[in-house]
Parts: structure tokens; sequence; C-alpha cells
């Protein structure tokens, strides 16, 4: 009696004590490269002054302002990575987020998935599952932005990008 | 003769003047076979105080049964406050602003977040020519933190 009562108690925990664990585990994992930042950080962001001329930074500064969390995790270990693979399985299901693409090219998979937002071009959560397997740089990249998302800003970004862009990506280089 | 003093008793026994020794004696009497034929309407009256006062209370005092019960209740309680405060931790115990501080790299690593979520998404709508040589720039800046 006492024993199946305990069992209970700890049954019923156990849905609870899966979602701590959740992802965040990898943030300061060995072999994981992790990249964290809150609302507090966005919210410090969208007071930076934006030199508003620019459309494109126009573009970024609307998307930043209603992020509420950035989460990228990158492992090139293949213990962490088929890790990673049966964790992002485990949430996907507890957090019932739909797919929206399968992209697969060159030796990379990507999937895409949301949580559906205040209207249809929202998401409040985008969630993208990247898995190289390249020969010389297999990695595994979990990323996961919650917010006021809108998926069609999100492709603008790059859209007008096209080739070449070659420019465009020098200047990402640069910068860092 | 004792006739007379149990009378004389009993009379003071209702005037309620009687000491306890008294009493006593009184008792005595009727519980005795030789209570005078008069006086035998009495006997209830002492029989019945004797009884009352002979009552003792055998049985083992019940258990409650639920107790046992009641505590593991109590101690899952305590395991699923304890466990929810965990869990709430985790989640306040986030880091204030994340991974960098400084405002300028974090937004610089923001965009290259969104860039790369932009293009792989651009990537599932059309076929973008160069598409390899964006990836590996961008698992780059992806990689160093």
């Amino acid at each position: 009696m006492k024993k199946s009562i305990l069992i209970l108690a700890v049954s019923l925990m156990m849905p609870f004590i899966g979602a701590a664990q959740d992802l965040t585990k990898y943030e300061n994992m060995k072999d994981v490269t992790s990249m964290v930042m809150t609302s507090k950080m966005f919210k410090l962001l969208s007071n930076i002054d934006f030199s508003s001329e620019d459309k494109e930074v126009q573009a970024y500064s609307d998307l930043i302002e209603d992020l509420e969390n950035i989460m990228v995790f990158v492992s090139e270990k293949p213990e962490i990575r088929k890790q990673m693979a049966a964790d992002v399985q485990q949430y996907l299901k507890n957090s019932k987020l739909d797919e929206l693409m399968r992209v697969t090219d060159d030796g990379k998979t990507v999937k895409f998935y949301s949580k559906p937002g205040r209207n249809s071009e929202y998401v409040s959560e985008l969630f993208m599952f990247l898995e190289s397997t390249d020969k010389e740089e297999p990695a595994t990249v979990i990323l996961r932005i919650t917010g006021d998302i809108n998926l069609k800003d999100v492709s603008k970004l790059t859209q007008d990008l096209k080739v070449p862009g070659a420019e465009e990506l020098k200047n990402i280089e640069t910068k860092k | 003769m004792e006739l007379d003093k149990i009378k004389m008793l009993l009379d003071k026994y209702f005037d309620a003047e009687t000491t306890l020794e008294e009493e006593q004696v009184l008792q005595d009497y009727f519980s005795s076979n030789e209570v005078a034929i008069e006086l035998q309407e009495y006997i209830p009256l002492f029989n019945f105080r004797k009884i009352e006062r002979d009552i003792e209370f055998n049985h083992s005092l019940p258990k409650r049964g639920n107790q046992g019960l009641y505590k593991w209740f109590a101690v899952a309680a305590s395991i699923a406050i304890i466990g929810g405060l965990f869990l709430f931790n985790d989640i306040k115990n986030e880091p204030e602003l994340g991974t960098y501080e400084d405002p300028q790299v974090a937004l610089q690593k923001t965009k290259d977040v969104l860039n790369m979520v932009s293009f792989y998404m651009n990537q599932g709508q059309e076929n973008l020519e160069y598409v390899s040589e964006f990836g590996e720039v961008t698992n780059k800046i992806i990689k160093t933190p």
C-alpha cells in the first residue's frame, strides 16, 4: 500500500522530471558549443540605436524585438549527437510541435518545427534540428527560438540575398 | 440500635450532611444481605452508586487506522513541492542575459542565427545555387561562440 502510493507519486512526477531536463542540459555540457540569449538581452538590444535608415537593419530589429529566447547547441561528438537526436525526439513529442518543413541537401538534413502563434503568420516557437553527416565535419545543431516570430519576415532576411550573396556573406564573417 | 443508626445516617445522607466515612457505612450496610425490610427500597440506590463506581474501561483504544496512509500522502506532497520548486528554479536560474554580456556581440549572433534559420528555410522553398558554400560559412559562424 505504502509502496504503491510512493510509486504513484513518483510516476505522476515523471513528466515534470522529463520536462525539467529538457534541452537546457546541453548548455554546460562538455563538447557542446552553446549559445543562449534571453528576453532581457533582446530588451537591451531593442534599446540599441539601430541606424534605422538601413532597411535591412530595420528588418532585424523588428524581428528581434519580439523574441523571447534563443538557444543553440552544436556538437560534433558522435555520442552527444546521438543523445541530442534522442532528446529532440522526446522534446518534439512532449511539446507537441508541428513539423514545418524538411530539407535534405548535401549530407545535411534540416528539420523545422513550430508551435502556432497568435495568427497564421506568426509562430510562438521555431525549432530547427540540423544533422550533418558530412565526413569532414559531422555536426548536430539544435536551435530553438521562442517569442512572437513572423515566419515571413524570417524568410525574407535572406531571400533578397540570392546569388551572388558573396558580399553579404563576407560582411557577416568580418563582423564576428 | 444499628437500624436506628442507619436510619439516622440515611436522614443525614438525604440532607447531604454525611461525611465520606458515614457514607461508606451506609454503602456497606446496603450491600450486605441483612438490610431491614423497611429499608430495602434504598438498596438499588446504593447498589447503583457502587456499580457506577466500579465501572472500568477494559477495551483497548481503537487505533487511528488511516494515519499511515496520510503520512505517505504527506511524503508524496512534499516530494511534489520540492520537485516543483526545482522545476521553477530551473527556469529562473537562467543567466540573466544569456551567453553574451555585450549587446553588440549578442546582436551579431542573433542576426547570424536568424540568418541561418532564414537561409535553410528558403532553401526548402527554392533551390539556390552556391548552397553548400553558404552552408559552410553558416556552420563556421555558428560554431565559434
